[in-house]
């Protein structure tokens, strides 16, 4: 308790005066977020009637998609229904050790020490060495912000399926804010999912950190399909040999909703390979802004390193930006981004019109095509198929932060398509095949 | 279906392409246009499907009567026109047998028995002597030039248009596929009495068709019309004869 005190004195205090995003993007597209508002609702918070929305949601998402959850996080309380490696520790009792563990620090983001100085929570996830465990946990944040601490430790030769849905019920801004911490040990595997259908009044935060030790696999799946804004700040490390790491995001706005995503994939360790994969299908008024860096590091030797964002617009009001980068600091490794924004393609929007497509169904067919083929490289097969209801929901009524009903027409897994190859369809290393 | 291209003139960017063309093409006929390269065979066959930048600055086209010029595509293929294309996109992420059910539900305005649909579509993968590879890919995405224009053919079978234009059905194809393809062409056509028009550059495809009309089209106009003793004609003396000759 006095560790927790003076660790979230010292939290609270930095929130209050670090500065905000300095970006001209971020100053012209972004939402300014009410802090201290947020900070009194939670502290004021009594969560009585956070049982019912949980429980709806829950009761829902079974119902239509066949989910269930292991834990609902509310703002304020959880309900348990299984509770195989995981362990959640209140705010009050965190102690030093717990915060040694942590890969963020408060002075990283403003929105990082306001995550550390306001979580209720801090969920630790440990799968032990050699164990397999599939894990389904519900976050949902009412008119009370929800700020949590994921830390999530993957053993030896363990492997872990994580598949987190995000969603909320607000009548005033509210604010989902959640930190991960993922470090997958030797021989092991995470498949980490997170799939954000906030409602129209919730801004989105999603901080994470990632770890990948020696012949390790970290998946990472970053739905973005809810939420008025959302705001990413993601770094996922392949530090030991022939660690690997393969980040796909999507996003499909709609309305005025705004994206802010940054990623960093960093090679450390020889021989690893990281890959991230950006995807974004707009519409109406909505504004993505894709930042991906790939950062390889002087003693990756014989690393491969691959940023490739895509862009799709469908409407002349919306607007994207994507800024590919990279550092490479040893010369034996392959590296390679890419960036390509459009509008649909009329060549293909012909093609489909002329065998009977109106040009709706044309153009739906067309980014849900678009954004598929990615999805068709997800693993869990029950992540494709809540992936592909939400996003037909939105394609087809541009309707979201509820639970979709069950749609796969358009879920489509390319025989052909592969999943661990970065470099696939890129012209400089098409002979590696 | 009778279709009616009456004066037809079709410019693209600013350039006149085709440059008055009649033809009228009834129920069940079987049609071919030939020409040189550059003639407008193609830009003639996208125009009756509804490309979106070509532009019929004169003329009209007509489907039993009623002027289509202002129709979508998707209405023209409702009609019954269908357009086998030269060069078919590429479409990730969209199925290929998922695209043909669609487009076929779209059409006809009812379900599919998925059961009864992948049992037609196996029908035609075997006749045409297409590997099972592409069904389960994405539409076009990494196929062949043969395996697009079989997949094609496949299209046009399973939709079963009035009219079906093809354009270039046999380049890119060798010589056992040509075969394959006119004689499945041929027989699908026959089987769902739908019209024919195909165009190609070369006779070869046409030795094992039997088309009942051929138009020879040069410089954006159809320059000649007659049956398959054209054919032979240009086997003969190739298209010069017919580039500077008037209709």
């Amino acid at each position: 308790m006095e560790y927790y005190r003076s660790y979230y004195t010292e939290a609270l205090e930095l929130s209050k005066t670090l500065p905000d995003e300095q970006s001209e993007l971020y100053k012209r597209h972004f939402i300014p977020l009410p802090l201290e508002q947020f900070a009194e609702r939670i502290e004021n918070a009594g969560g009585g009637e956070e049982d019912i929305l949980l429980s709806t949601l829950a009761k829902s998402a079974f119902e239509n998609l066949n989910i269930k959850f292991d834990v609902l996080f509310g703002s304020t309380r959880h309900i348990t229904n299984s509770a195989d490696c995981i362990k959640i520790v209140d705010a009050s009792d965190i102690t030093e050790e717990h915060v040694s563990k942590k890969l963020f620090k408060s002075g990283d983001d403003k929105m990082v020490a306001f995550i550390h100085a306001h979580a209720r929570r801090i969920v630790f996830i440990d799968v032990p060495d050699g164990m397999a465990v599939d894990i389904n946990l519900l976050f949902a944040n009412s008119d009370i912000p929800l700020s949590t601490q994921v830390l999530v430790q993957v053993g030896r030769e363990a492997r872990l399926n994580l598949f987190e849905w995000y969603a909320s019920k607000s009548n005033s801004i509210s604010l989902m804010s959640i930190l991960h911490e993922i470090k997958v040990g030797e021989y092991g595997k995470a498949d980490v999912n997170m799939v954000h259908n906030e409602d129209q009044n919730t801004f989105v935060v999603n901080f994470s950190k990632g770890q990948v030790l020696e012949n390790g696999l970290l998946n990472i799946n970053y739905i973005y399909n809810g939420g008025i804004g959302s705001r990413a700040k993601n770094q996922v490390s392949t530090t030991g040999y022939q660690a690997r790491s393969n980040v796909i995001e999507l996003v499909l706005g709609s309305g005025k909703q705004k994206f802010d995503l940054s990623t960093i994939i960093s090679n450390v360790g020889n021989n690893t390979l990281s890959g991230l994969e950006s995807k974004a299908a707009l519409t109406d008024e909505s504004v993505c802004i894709l930042k991906g860096f790939a950062d390889v590091g002087e003693n990756a030797k014989g690393s491969r390193s691959f940023v490739n964002e895509r862009g799709i617009l469908l409407d002349k009001r919306c607007y994207m930006s994507s800024i590919p980068g990279m550092s490479i600091k040893n010369s034996d490794v392959k590296a390679t981004h890419s960036s390509a924004t459009m509008p649909v393609d009329e060549e293909a929007l012909f093609y489909l019109m002329s065998r009977g497509a109106t040009k709706a169904v044309a153009q739906k067919l067309l980014i849900a095509g678009f954004l598929s083929s990615s999805i068709a490289k997800m693993e869990n097969p029950a992540v494709k198929v809540a992936v592909s209801s939400l996003m037909q929901e939105k394609i087809n009524n541009k309707r979201f932060g509820t639970v979709p009903a069950l749609d796969i027409s358009n879920l489509w897994g390319d025989a052909n398509a592969q999943t661990d190859d970065m470099f696939q369809g890129h012209y400089k290393y098409r002979e590696l095949k | 279906m009778k279709l009616e291209i009456k004066d037809l003139h079709v410019v693209i960017e600013g350039k006149e392409i085709v440059k008055g063309v009649n033809l009228t093409i009834n129920e069940g006929e079987f049609h071919v246009i030939m020409g040189p390269n550059g003639s407008g065979k193609t830009t003639l066959a996208k125009v009756v499907m509804g490309y979106p930048s070509l532009k019929v600055t004169k003329g009209d086209i007509l489907v039993d009567g009623t002027s289509i010029k202002a129709m979508s595509a998707d209405k023209r293929a409702k009609l019954g026109l269908f357009l086998q294309f030269q060069n078919p996109v590429e479409v990730e992420g969209v199925g290929f047998v998922n695209f043909i059910r669609a487009a076929k539900e779209s059409l006809t305005g009812t379900t599919t028995d998925i059961k009864q649909f992948m049992g037609e579509i196996r029908s035609y993968t075997e006749k045409l002597a297409i590997t099972n590879g592409i069904i389960g890919r994405s539409l076009n995405l990494g196929f062949s030039g043969g395996e697009k224009k079989k997949a094609e053919v496949l299209q046009m079978a399973v939709l079963k248009p009035r009219l079906a234009m093809l354009d270039e059905p046999d380049s890119g194809l060798d010589i056992d596929a040509v075969k394959v393809v006119a004689t499945n062409v041929q027989e699908i056509a026959r089987k769902d009495k739908m019209a024919l028009l195909v165009i190609t550059h070369y006779s070869r495809i046409l030795s094992y068709m039997n088309p009942q009309f051929v138009h020879i089209m040069a410089d954006g106009r159809i320059v000649a019309d007659g049956g398959h003793e054209l054919v032979m004609k240009l086997e003969k003396e190739g298209y010069d004869s017919f580039v500077n000759s008037k209709k």
